[in-house]
């Protein structure tokens, strides 16, 4: 069958898992500035920002280009606004890496992943695993979003499906 | 109607595999069960109180025959051999079992049917005019926006945790059938007389349940192809702005009246600023190839004879006139009619249909109806073109299976919630309530008299059987462990929406019947003329029928 999404992704490279404590690369919270406190007149060690639901981050706006790392931490996984939250970085031009922190589940990275993000930590080895396995699944969807911003009905004429 | 081409089947039959393995994990214990709620919520699949009830999408309302007769055979090898259909023109299963929902979750695939949010904090089933591509004074038919905006909304990656549950409802006819101002987002279609384009009104803040607010005008004559980015705005705003330590405080109305309608509005404009254009704006292709799977059937006109034929048996047989009467509604196509089907059986709850009374209507679309059937606001069926040479037959089919009751907007009409009998959340059982109604007032003769009257009843707060915009509204509550029902008046719905008035203290189940009859004899009263029961309650207002009520207390 044919898929549209498929040349689209390349779902290895793109993603980073982490799991906390024992990934080298995981980005420790104590690395980022609280977003609430930072500063566009802060000097190169604030480059990574910490965003928690329902902190207001529209300074960043102007400075996205000089941000490196912008981690969203998820007070509970049904809290939702850090879907928003990473759609809009994206959709304003954030291009660093943007990563999904705290009480988010597995069966959540799909969806966070097409709202931008492309690091997640988890609590476990078995939960990245998991991820991984979602990530390399390729799925049909509707909307455009932050890793194909077309939506399917502009896919369907380009791949000449209607 | 739709027809899924492979990717949108490939979209459900992905969901499909997915809940089964999130049920599995489940079963398994490998998924906490705190986990697994919202994720089999937005899967329709809630824990009631004796089994999992299961609510299976019906966009905007419409089913193939096909689909209805699924339907039926699902309910009779995974159910009890009957269904309900909700306000929000859903189907719903009351004893399925967890672990073979995936099984008819399949099943539904089959025939491109899915149960995706139709629960859980998301974007739920969007719901339309029950007539909508049949209705005289229609300005256009809804019903491909309605797809459009089920196929943007359907896993839509931003929009599944969002701080409470959110309802969109369209309408493109000036009688609005859909209670848009009775939703989270209410959409109002029109034609642009001088580009002969399609304009979307959208209305916010519309909502029942502990705060009945009616909804406000957001943004007049957007152009419909902005529609889906506009709505990715709003939804943005209340997503990150909306209540999440309440959940009574949680839905877009508590933040709309918190902000300000102005600066609400203000704000959707900055999200929208982002979004204007992106490739998610409507193209008109796509809007006329979904629009091409509404075209109108090959309606066939009937012969002069067969026309003859239909007047004379409406002068010959008093009973087939007045169900055509009573049950059933113009057409705009000349030759045909709308025929209702009355969900409100004796001995069956308001909205329920049985396996024989589904495979039946099935039939009569197949035979008589090119294949389509409604479902209604009202807890209601529709067979919507029916041309006159056949309506003899449909409705003689129809009385065998106890579905041609001429009740159709009379007070036995009612809108009714499953309540205690099956929801957990209920303070009291609706149900019985509703049979006791219907029970004492049996006499069509009766209820015509009465005319047209709307009588909602909600087992909770929640109201999901709508009780504020009933014109009779009837709520359980809880009095210190027991079963009360509270009634409110003058409530409405449609176009001139308002939320009824309490009429006083609570009343214990057994004298709900008793309190009924004297408000119904107090409008018999006081009506003037032909004037219906809530153009009295209008004139006369409310502490007429407080006294009558409350007159032994004095
Ligand atoms: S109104 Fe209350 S009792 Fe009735 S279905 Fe809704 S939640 Fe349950």
């Amino acid at each position: 069958m044919q898929t549209l999404t498929d040349t689209n992704l390349q779902i290895q490279s793109r993603y980073q898992l982490n799991v906390v404590g024992e990934s080298e690369n995981l980005i420790l919270r104590e690395q980022c500035c609280p977003v609430t406190q930072w500063r566009s007149d802060s000097e190169g060690s604030l480059r990574k920002v910490l965003i928690t639901a329902g902190e207001d981050f529209s300074h960043l706006f102007d400075h996205l280009a000089s941000l490196s790392h912008i981690v969203v931490e998820f007070p509970v996984f049904t809290d939702g606004r850090g879907f928003s939250t990473a759609r809009e970085l994206r959709e304003r031009g954030y291009s660093g890496n943007l990563v999904a922190a705290g009480d988010f589940i597995v069966d959540q990275v799909d969806y966070l992943a097409r709202c931008g993000f492309d690091t997640f930590e988890f609590s476990s080895k078995s939960l990245a695993e998991i991820a991984r396995r979602k990530l390399n699944s390729n799925q049909e969807v509707y909307q455009g979003d932050a890793l194909q911003p077309l939506p399917l009905f502009r896919r369907r004429r380009a791949a000449g499906v209607i | 109607m739709y027809q899924y081409d492979h990717i949108d089947q490939a979209i459900v039959d992905q969901r499909v595999i997915q809940f089964r393995d999130q049920t599995q994990r489940f079963l398994s214990g490998e998924l906490a069960s705190e986990a697994y709620q919202p994720l089999r919520l937005q899967n329709g699949l809630y824990i009631q109180r004796h089994a999992p009830m299961l609510r299976i999408a019906v966009p905007y309302g419409t089913l193939s025959s096909q689909q209805l007769r699924k339907l039926a055979d699902i309910s009779r090898r995974y159910d009890r051999s009957y269904a309900h259909v909700s306000t929000r023109q859903n189907f719903q299963f009351n004893w399925p079992e967890l672990a073979r929902v995936p099984d008819i979750l399949a099943e539904l695939a089959g025939v491109q049917m899915h149960a995706i949010q139709t629960s859980g904090n998301c974007i739920r089933n969007i719901t339309t005019d029950e007539l909508a591509g049949v209705a005289l004074g229609e300005r256009l038919d809804p019903r491909p926006i309605c797809e459009i905006l089920r196929q943007w909304s359907t896993l839509h990656p931003e929009f599944a945790f969002l701080p409470r549950k959110f309802k969109i409802a369209i309408t493109a006819n000036p009688e609005d059938r859909a209670a848009i101002l009775a939703h989270d987002v209410g959409i109002d279609l029109k034609v642009d007389t001088t580009s002969a384009g399609i304009l979307a009104d959208v209305y916010v803040g519309g909502g029942l349940g502990r705060t009945p607010i009616i909804g406000n005008l957001l943004k007049a004559d957007l152009p419909v192809e902005h529609l889906i980015t506009y709505l990715e705005a709003l939804i943005r705003v209340y997503n990150q702005f909306g209540r999440r330590d309440n959940k009574y405080k949680a839905r877009i109305k508590i933040l709309v009246k918190a902000t300000g309608l102005t600066e609400f509005a203000e704000r959707v404009e900055r999200a929208w600023d982002l979004l204007k254009g992106n490739p998610s704006t409507i193209s008109a292709e796509e809007i006329e190839r979904v629009s091409a799977h509404f075209a109108l059937p090959d309606y066939r006109l009937p012969s002069e004879d067969e026309v003859k034929n239909y007047h004379d048996r409406l002068d010959s047989d008093a009973l087939f006139s007045r169900w055509i009467e009573r049950n059933t509604r113009r057409h705009k196509q000349e030759g045909h009619r709308i025929v209702y089907i009355p969900l409100k059986s004796h001995g069956l709850a308001p909205g329920d249909i049985t396996a024989d009374q589904m495979e039946l209507v099935a039939r009569l679309a197949e035979q008589y109806g090119y294949g389509i059937v409604r479902t209604t606001h009202q807890q209601n069926m529709v067979l919507p073109d029916i041309n006159v040479a056949s309506l003899y037959e449909v409705w003689q089919s129809l009385q065998t299976e106890q579905l041609a009751q001429p009740v159709l907007n009379t007070l036995n009409d009612m809108i009714c919630c499953p309540g205690g009998d099956f929801c957990s959340l209920a303070n009291a059982k609706s149900i019985p309530v509703a049979e006791a109604i219907q029970a004492r007032f049996e006499s069509f003769d009766f209820l015509y008299d009465l005319g047209p009257i709307e009588l909602n009843i909600s087992g909770c707060m929640n109201a999901c059987g709508h009780h504020h915009i009933g014109h009779i509204g009837i709520l359980g509550v809880d009095k210190k462990g027991r079963e009360f029902f509270q009634v409110c008046l003058g409530g409405r719905q449609g176009r001139e929406a308002s939320v009824g008035k309490i009429l006083g203290p609570s009343f214990e189940q057994e004298r709900i019947p008793e309190i009924i009859e004297i408000i119904l004899q107090t409008y018999i009263e006081h009506r003037a003329n032909e004037e219906t029961f809530i153009e009295t309650y209008d004139r006369i207002g409310i502490d007429a029928f407080k006294e009558a009520v409350y007159a032994d207390a004095h």
